[in-house]
């Protein structure tokens, strides 16, 4: 369903250097499976995303989705892909419905169908009192599940989720939980793009530990562990990314002494 | 690795109905256009633009106007004057010689009153007096009297002043006029009172001459100054200096907030990554977005120009204003028709800045310089001496301007206000396809460094068939250069053969030239862009055919254009004519060879059946993509030094179509070329051998129709040229386009 293939980024900055944000990117993702792209900020997770979808031209190697290369026909690519991120970007001045209708004609679903279709998502998500109410009155969990709402209104075969319960409530994440759960139940492909670890062991079924643009480790939960001994994702991929897991306490001294 | 090509669906994977009709993605398109507009014209921001500041602004005006009405208000040029007299008698004679400048009635006062007003004594006079002599005050001491304030002028007769002789019509009076030092009152009184008895003196004497039989007048020689006023300076303001510039700012005004809320206000408030994940192409969505922003402008426009009448008919400074008429219909479409017109334009602009602004701090100062850019043609239409002709209508704003100054005067000519409207439009779709290019692209979402010159650069990968939005800027290049290169080479002071050498440069330059820049540009194969690629003989020989049996045809629609009423080509452009051929004859034959034949067949077959007919032809169908090109390669031949010449048209939309098919048909542009050579070829060779042509009366000069032989023998060499045409091996288009 979703083929990455060396995929790379390179960005020139601005003082002349340049920049391999993703760097010879490869993984499968099938049908009915939720895929974790996990790293720290900054891994690169993003950035293949937005290649992926053909929001950004890639350096090298190709993405596509359902046979289709984003580099070559990104609206097909678009059509099959639904997106949902950290941003709960609305139009406030329109109501929830109008939104979401209008989301529905930007891919391009019947008028007919539309209306059933906002019904029926709203419903899954706990909207429907919603659906008349001015964008601009909806707090941020109500924004978050517009979003997935949003997400979904074309049916798609692939949800691309990057960082979907950034600045959500408890409530909030355990929505988006059963968001994901609900996408396997319908046989979409869905990749996860997290740095909450925890929350995509319980989540993914598949993944893929990203660092400084690399995947450094791919696997199953199962093949991960056994491949590094470390019981949890935090571990393994502390270990594998060579990193220091955090301050030790007599790091912290120093800290206060440089502070004081 | 599975690139699964076989895996594709057409429709959408979950099975969900898809728009896929024409009609329906066009009502799809609708609902876009409608979301935007509805989201504008929810804000409240867009309705005080829309509505309350036209209310307020009027009014305001109109007190500004009158104000500035007053203040200029033309002052009376006669002051009054106040005069005093010694005595009644004195008074009497004086005002009985004030009134024989105009007629020999003298004037008796039943009273004689201390002050009177100088109208009720002077009941027979003319107006200048009426209006110039205040009061008359009678004192025993003038002298006196003009030291005070009521009196500016003191009269009294002089000591040797003898006689006042009715009956023997001999009068002789010695005045003296009295008027305080340093009173400029006085000063001026004594002027006009000098000049009254001059005019009485003359009119005393011709009396005295006509009672005598002689008919010489008093004064032989005499000259006078005669002021004409202009028309334009009847009105105190002329409308078309200030009111259109009032309107088009607040044009501008209504279209700016919903062109930044609906691009760059995308980007803040967080929906422009969502909006470019979906699958509708960035031209559709900022068509959409034009579409709401242009109705904006249009509705501000129209409430501008409503409330504008209803202040002017409210206030009474229609007519002060604009003369007699007042704000006539004609005037109000002409004023409705050019709003329109500089909507469309400035909506499109504003739109293709803000898509640059990454948020409404950044596109409020990308639309500073842009408003005051489009203040200064507006200034600038206001200047006198600066005239709408063929150079001026294709520079941006200030054709408009110039055109609504014109409009408003009633002196427009219809085809240099057709080349506003056409390059003005070709401008607007340049820059809605600049802001597609722009609006949406990774390095506005991603990058927070993007810079202007980021989306001149060339593009890395390289691709098939230009971009619809290169091309658009491409032909915005070379239209108004086209026109600019025309008209300077026409004007300037070379000599013939350097004139002619001129305009072949010019021809490889816009026509060469830039397509060439612009297919580097945008990184097309450069082969494909301009179908370099060979072609079988048969299809090289329908190309000579079609060549040389076009130019009747060609003719014929000349005439029949003429016909129709057409005809824009006069006199004096034919003499003209004449004399070129005339020159041209003198010239090197290699020189008229290269620069009427060779270069025009090589440089436009280069842009139009190269570059241009390759951006369509992955778009269009064949017949479109033929259609097209044929059209825009009729409207610039159009065009000419001389202006518009209407006849053109059609024989260039025959010769377009002719030159495209063979195109369509061959895949290539070497044949195109050759039957563009060979239809220019023939026609200078006609023109050069038009007295031998005569000679042998195979060409009538008395009528301007061909002989029917010579139109029948071509109509059936075109057909033998179809049917070659036919017989050649067609090419396979190319349809993929990226």
């Amino acid at each position: 369903m979703i083929n990455v293939e060396s995929l790379s980024k390179t960005f020139s900055l601005a003082s002349g250097k340049e920049l391999n944000a993703v760097d010879g990117v490869s993984f499968e993702v099938h049908a009915g499976e939720v895929y974790g792209l996990l790293g720290p900020n900054g891994a690169g997770k993003t950035t293949t995303l937005r290649m992926l979808l053909g929001l950004l031209p890639s350096s090298g190697g190709w993405a596509s989705v359902a046979g289709f290369r984003s580099d070559i026909e990104p609206e097909e690519v678009k059509r099959r892909v639904g997106l949902v991120t950290s941003g709960t970007g609305v139009y406030r001045w329109l109501s929830l419905r109008e939104m979401l209708a209008f989301f529905a004609d930007l891919y391009g679903v019947a008028p007919d169908v539309t209306k059933g279709r906002i019904d029926e998502l709203a419903g899954l998500l706990g909207i429907s009192h919603l659906l008349d109410r001015s964008c601009s009155t909806l707090s941020t969990g109500q924004k978050q599940r517009a979003s997935l709402a949003r997400a979904l209104i074309h049916d798609p075969s692939v949800v691309l989720l990057d960082e979907p319960t950034a600045g959500l409530d408890v409530m909030g994440s355990q929505l988006v939980a059963a968001f994901i759960r609900h996408l396997r139940e319908l046989g979409k492909g869905a990749i996860l793009c997290t740095h909450r670890l925890e929350e995509a062991e319980r989540l993914c079924d598949r993944f893929g530990l990203m660092c400084g643009g690399r995947i450094i480790s791919e696997g199953t939960l199962e093949e991960l562990q056994a491949r590094t001994g470390c019981e949890t994702l935090t571990d393994m991929f502390l270990q594998l990314s060579g990193e220091a897991p955090f301050l030790e306490p007599k790091d912290l001294a120093e800290v206060k002494e440089v502070a004081s | 690795m599975n690139d699964g090509k076989d895996a594709r669906v057409p429709s959408l994977p979950s099975g969900l109905p898809a728009v896929s009709t024409k009609r329906g993605e066009l009502l799809r398109w609708a609902r876009l256009a409608r979301k935007e507009l509805r989201e504008t014209l929810r804000d409240r921001r867009t309705i005080v633009t829309l509505v309350v500041m036209p209310l307020v602004l009027y009014p305001l005006v109109t007190i500004a106007f009158q104000t500035y009405l007053l203040s200029n208000a033309p002052r009376p040029d006669r002051i009054v004057y106040h005069l005093g007299f010694v005595s009644p008698e004195d008074r009497a004679i004086f005002l009985n010689l004030l009134n024989v400048a105009a007629q020999f009635e003298p004037y008796v006062p039943e009273e004689e009153p201390r002050v009177e007003q100088a109208n009720a004594l002077l009941p027979n006079s003319t107006e200048p007096v009426k209006e110039a002599i205040g009061r008359l005050y009678l004192t025993e001491d003038v002298e006196d009297a003009v030291q005070g304030i009521n009196v500016d002028v003191g009269v009294r007769r002089g000591e040797s002043s003898p006689q006042l002789d009715e009956s023997s019509k001999t009068i002789e009076i010695d005045w003296e006029f009295i008027v305080r030092e340093g009173n400029p009152r006085g000063r001026k009184g004594v002027d006009f009172l000098k000049r009254r008895l001059s005019l009485a003196n003359q009119a005393m004497l011709q009396a005295r001459l006509q009672s005598h039989g002689d008919l010489q007048r008093v004064m032989p020689v005499q000259s006078k100054t005669i002021t004409v006023k202009s028309e334009e300076e009847e009105a105190a303001i002329p409308l078309a200096a200030v009111l259109p510039l009032i309107l088009l700012m607040m044009t501008i005004t209504g279209a700016v907030y919903p062109a930044i809320d609906l691009t760059a206000g995308e980007r803040e408030r967080g929906t422009l990554e969502v909006l470019m994940a979906a699958p509708v192409p960035r031209v559709r969505l900022l068509l959409a977005k034009y579409s709401a922003v242009l109705t904006v402008a249009l509705l501000t426009a129209s409430v501008n120009l409503l409330m504008l009448l209803i202040t002017l008919r409210l206030s009474g400074l229609g007519k002060t204003l604009l003369g007699s008429q007042g704000l006539t219909g004609s005037t109000m479409v002409a004023l409705a028709l050019s709003l329109f017109l500089f909507a469309a334009f400035f909506s499109a602009v504003l739109l293709a800045v803000t898509s640059f602004a990454q948020s409404f701090k950044e596109a409020q100062a990308h639309l500073i310089p842009l408003t005051l850019a489009a203040l200064v043609p507006g200034v600038a239409s206001m200047l006198p001496g600066i005239q709408l002709k063929l150079g001026l209508a294709v520079v941006p704003l200030l054709n408009i301007s110039l055109l609504v100054r014109d409009l408003l005067n009633g002196a427009v000519k219809p085809s240099i206000m057709a080349v506003v409207i056409l390059s003005t439009l070709l401008y607007a779709i340049s820059a809605i396809a600049l802001a597609a290019r722009v609006f949406g692209s990774d390095q506005m979402l991603y990058d927070t460094e993007t810079r202007w010159r980021d989306f001149w650069r060339r593009r890395r990968t390289p691709i098939d068939a230009p971009t619809l939005s290169g091309a658009m800027g491409c032909i915005s290049l070379i239209f108004p250069l086209f026109i600019l290169a025309n008209g300077g080479i026409a004007q300037s002071s070379l000599q013939a053969p350097w004139r002619l050498f001129c305009a072949a440069v010019a021809l490889l330059i816009v026509f060469g030239l830039f397509p060439l820049l612009a297919a580097w540009m945008g990184n097309v194969t450069l082969r494909k862009a301009f179908a370099w690629r060979g072609a079988s003989l048969l299809g090289f020989l329908a190309a000579i055919l079609f060549g040389l049996s076009l130019w009747p045809l060609c003719h014929e629609l000349v005439v029949a254009t003429n016909l129709l009423g057409f005809e824009t080509v006069d006199r004096s452009i034919l003499e003209r004519g004449a004399v070129t051929v005339m020159r041209l004859r003198k010239m090197p034959p290699w020189l008229v060879i290269g620069a009427l034949v060779l270069v025009p067949a090589i440089a436009e077959e280069f842009f139009f059946r190269g570059y241009f007919y390759r951006t369509l032809e992955p778009r269009l169908s064949a017949a479109r993509t033929i259609l097209v090109t044929a059209v825009l390669f009729g409207l610039f031949h159009v065009v000419s030094a001389q202006g518009i010449l209407v006849e053109r048209l059609f024989p260039s939309l025959l010769m377009g179509l002719a030159l495209g098919w063979v195109r369509y048909r061959t895949g290539s542009i070497f044949p195109p070329m050759l039957l563009h050579a060979c239809h220019n070829g023939l026609v200078v060779f006609l023109s050069f051998r038009s007295d031998f042509l005569s000679k042998i009366q195979l060409l009538t000069v008395d009528s301007a129709h061909l002989p029917l032989s010579w139109c029948a023998a071509a109509v059936l060499v075109c057909v033998g040229a179809v049917i070659v045409m036919e017989r050649s091996r067609p090419t396979p288009m190319p349809t993929e386009c990226t």
